[in-house]
């Protein structure tokens, strides 16, 4: 008996490693067919019921794999390669938290195959799990003490776990290992190696340790520029002044104008410090070394006062309009952050305009500069009258145009500031920047269909696949949001176009449309960001085995603040704000009740607007209706709270859930944010104090501890929270009164 | 020796928006050889013969624009001249009438003509060589009363 069992046990193995064999091979079907083979004779087969899953997978029979995923997880959780297998799954479906659980599984059940240790450290940086990351990459390291990467890879566990000492050890002890071994080919790497130790060791203070060891091994390194950076900045912050001085010296002369080595420059003279005069005549004589370079020119603009800018200015400024220069007022509107600096150019500039001119291009310049210094103080229509004059005298320029179409939405004209947009555009059809800026510009007026005609004229990637459907591809996160944006206007407007009798069909239809597009396009923004996250883990492996460890940690730490850039936030900022106001899909409408003409333009936007292959959800109306506040939470939570909006959501988003402290939290944030003075916090007041707290689902120890925090917070209502009607009056007054952000 | 502030180019499918400025910009400020209004469907022909016409530029800017056309076997006729007035006296208008005159040579015409009602323009012709002529004397011209004929032999 036993023998037949284990000639079919054996059996069953041969079988399973032919599928593992095809798997490898990616010949997806074969392998079904032997794990369903032994499934048949063995249901409880668990490597082949995880492995079932994983093929599904790639057979895009996704659904029906995560079902065989989680049988395999309920039965084969002590078996290791079951746990290898669902981690693989788990990593294939880029689920990296799920799939680091199983490779840890396998691992913790003794699995024989060590390059598991190799996968789960990748899954464990991505993670941000540095602790497990050290250990498996040791394990990985012990096996394979020859490779360099594995010692490159501990040494940036250590490095991202902050163990500087641990990551600088490990580098050094491969260097001595393979001191006398390297051949040329290793000398790149060789070279990335040594400098990334003398990063680590300045991170971690050891100022003279980083530059004893650039000194040891300056002649390994090749990379002189961040050689010579960082051999300075280790001198700085030792406070050998005089040598980093010479160094960035030496700097100047590679690249006069990179302003960073200015200002350090200037740091190690002492001179950051010292009198206006003194700083003039060091950048005086800058100017004379370096006399085709712009930052010895501008960097005294900022610290010199009184005649003295006047004349620096007036240098300056007319150079760059004489040589007509078509950035003169971008180069100079850092300065226009001092009132009297701003006032002065723009005298300076006057004169000037008002003089004769000999070419007639001067006339143009300077008359643009002055459009652009009358918008930058908001003196709109000073404003367009000079881009007005410009374009009377030039009508060929493109560039008065966009500042007179910038003043238009300024003066919150959207539709006239489109077409004057678009009259510029006409003129160069093959620029770019004027076709980008046309179509955000539609987007602002919400003109959506004149905006894709504009941005398709430069999208010409493939015929098959429409425009909306190649920004997605190309990750265009500008024209997304703007659409979205724009979406979500024509919703609020059409909301507001409802009457209390019966409701029209075809706007109750528009409605939806307009909500759902608004709610798919915000969404794609935070599906492309986490594209971004995601692409981080080809690298986890990648860069130790290139020996590019610096641009890697780089990279690490561009993407800890990734979902704080504006960006995301205004899409995240978005997401909840159609929640707060979302239209609910009445029970009885459906497309039929539609008119003729409402339909063909449906049919139309359906294919205009499609923005992935075979959506079944073109317009984001379903996926809208099933949005709730817990996704909104795990949005929320990623979101940078520096930003005024974010609290203004998040206090909304807590009450709704009844989560009084994070809402009066919110609330005392904005008011921090905004010295107090945001418009509406006497009305989110109002509403945490009467309608929430008041509700039955805060208990009463709760209502009091928030109550005490707001009115240690908000001195001002301690007489107004019991009186509904008073605090009304104090917070209307306070929205009349205050700036409105 | 500094690159020439004046240039002229061709006329693309891109830059055809300019081109219509210009024309229309100039016959509105009596800035052209002719107020006779073109078409925009002339406008849009004007690509089927760009060889036939140039765009001019001043410090990069374009500002003036040329349209010729070879009227008879011996005959360059420049159908528009166009200049923005604030540049007239900046060289624009000689450079482009020597694209006409050069693109008659390098194709063996002997002549180029002329016709205009603007005065300004009239007299800068005739400081280039061009000589007033009866309207007859151009074969295939389409004459226009009110305007002079200028021919210019080469």
């Amino acid at each position: 008996m036993s023998s037949i069992r284990s000639r079919l046990r054996a059996r069953e193995d041969d079988s399973f490693q032919e599928a593992l064999q095809f798997l490898n091979n990616k010949q997806y079907k074969k392998a079904l067919k032997n794990v369903d083979g032994i499934l048949k004779k063995n249901p409880g087969h668990t490597e082949s019921v995880a492995l079932k899953a994983l093929l599904l997978y790639h057979l895009k029979e996704k659904s029906e794999a995560k079902v065989y995923a989680k049988q395999a997880a309920v039965q084969g959780d002590s078996k290791p390669v079951t746990n290898h297998i669902l981690g693989i799954y788990y990593r294939s479906v880029q689920d990296y938290q799920e799939a680091a659980i199983w490779f840890q599984k396998a691992v913790d059940n003794k699995i024989a195959n060590f390059n598991v240790y190799k996968d789960l450290s990748c899954l464990q940086a991505q993670n941000h799990k540095y602790v497990g990351m050290v250990k498996s990459r040791l394990m990985t390291l012990e096996k394979e003490a020859g490779y360099r990467c594995n010692w490159t890879g501990l040494a940036i566990a250590h490095h991202l776990n902050k163990d500087y000492d641990a990551a600088v050890k490990t580098l050094t002890k491969f260097e001595e290992l393979a001191k006398d071994s390297l051949s040329e080919g290793d000398l790149l790497e060789h070279s990335q190696l040594l400098l990334y130790k003398a990063i680590i060791l300045n991170e971690a203070g050891e100022f003279q340790a980083s530059l004893n060891a650039l000194n040891q091994d300056e002649k390994s390194i090749f990379d002189k520029l961040k050689f010579d950076e960082l051999k300075a900045k280790n001198l700085i912050q030792l406070g050998d002044l005089k040598a980093a001085s010479l160094i960035y010296r030496r700097l100047l002369k590679r690249n006069p104008d990179n302003n960073s080595y200015y200002y350090l420059l200037e740091i190690c003279l002492g001179t950051n410090v010292a009198s206006g005069d003194v700083r003039k005549r060091l950048y005086q004589k800058l100017a004379s070394f370096y006399p085709k370079s712009d930052p010895p020119k501008f960097i005294p603009l900022t610290f010199l006062e009184g005649d003295n800018f006047v004349e620096a200015a007036s240098n300056y400024v007319l150079e760059q309009l004489r040589r007509g220069i078509p950035s003169a007022f971008v180069n100079v509107k850092p300065l226009y952050k001092y009132a009297n600096k701003a006032k002065a150019l723009g005298s300076i500039v006057t004169e000037f305009f008002n003089k004769n001119h000999a070419s007639p291009t001067t006339y143009v310049w300077s008359g643009y500069y002055l459009a652009q210094h009358y918008l930058a103080l908001g003196q709109l229509n000073e404003a367009l009258r000079f881009a007005n004059l410009v374009i009377e005298h030039t009508p060929t320029l493109v560039e008065p145009y966009i500042v007179k179409a910038r003043v238009f939405k300024h003066k919150g004209e959207p539709l006239d500031a489109a077409k004057v947009m678009d009259e510029a555009r006409r003129l160069d059809l093959q620029d770019k920047f004027i076709n980008s800026k046309t179509t955000k510009y539609y987007l602002r007026a919400n003109l959506i269909d004149e905006a894709t005609r504009t941005i398709k004229l430069f999208h010409r990637i493939d015929d098959n696949v429409d425009v909306i459907e190649g920004l997605h591809n190309t990750e265009c996160v500008w024209f997304i949001i703007e659409e979205a944006e724009a979406f979500y206007r024509i919703f609020k407007e059409k909301m507001a176009l409802r009457t209390d009798g019966e409701l029209d069909a075809d706007l109750q239809q528009e409605i939806l449309e307009n909500q759902g597009l608004a709610y798919k396009r915000f969404q794609a923004i935070d599906t492309i960001f986490g594209v971004f996250i995601d692409e981080q883990f080809d690298f986890h492996s990648y860069c130790p085995r290139k020996g590019t460890p610096a641009s890697y940690i780089e990279m690490i730490r561009w993407a800890d603040h990734l979902y704080h850039q504006p960006m995301y936030t205004r899409a995240s900022v978005g997401i909840c704000k159609i929640l707060f106001n979302i239209y609910k899909k009445p029970e009885d409408l459906n497309l039929n009740g539609l008119s003729k003409q409402e339909k063909k333009r449906r049919e139309a936007l359906s294919i205009s607007q499609k923005s992935y292959p075979d959506d079944d959800d073109v317009f984001g109306e379903k996926a809208v209706q099933e949005l709730t506040l817990d996704d909104l939470n795990t949005i929320y939570t990623r979101l940078n709270k520096e930003f005024i909006q974010v609290n203004e959501v998040g206090f909304e988003l807590y009450c709704r859930q009844y989560k009084v402290i994070f809402a009066a939290q919110a609330l005392i944030k904005l008011s921090k944010l905004t010295n107090n003075k945001h418009r509406e916090i006497g009305h989110f007041l109002t509403k945490l104090n009467f309608d929430v707290l008041s509700s039955d689902k805060v208990p009463d120890s709760l209502q009091k501890v928030v109550k005490i925090t707001l009115l240690k917070n908000f001195p001002e209502i301690k007489d107004l929270l019991d009186d509904r009607s008073q605090m009304e009056a104090y917070a209307n007054q306070k929205f009349l009164s205050d700036l409105t952000l | 020796m500094g690159r020439s502030i004046l240039a002229v180019d061709d006329l693309t499918v891109n830059n055809i928006g300019t081109f219509a400025k210009i024309l229309d910009f100039s016959r509105s400020k009596n800035s052209s050889n002719t107020s006779f209004e073109f078409t925009e469907s002339w406008v849009e022909d004007c690509l089927e013969v760009k060889e036939n016409c140039k765009l001019g530029y001043y410090d990069e800017i374009a500002v003036g624009l040329i349209k010729t056309a070879f009227i008879n076997d011996t005959t360059v006729y420049i159908e528009a001249l166009s200049v923005l007035p604030e540049y007239l006296e900046h060289g624009v208008f000689e450079k482009l009438v020597d694209f006409a005159i050069t693109h008659a040579k390098s194709n063996n015409f002997q002549k180029v003509a002329v016709q205009t009602n603007n005065p300004q323009f009239e007299s800068r012709l005739i400081e280039k060589g061009f000589l007033a002529a009866s309207p007859d004397s151009v074969e295939n011209l389409e004459a226009r009363p009110t305007e002079t004929v200028l021919i210019l032999d080469i």
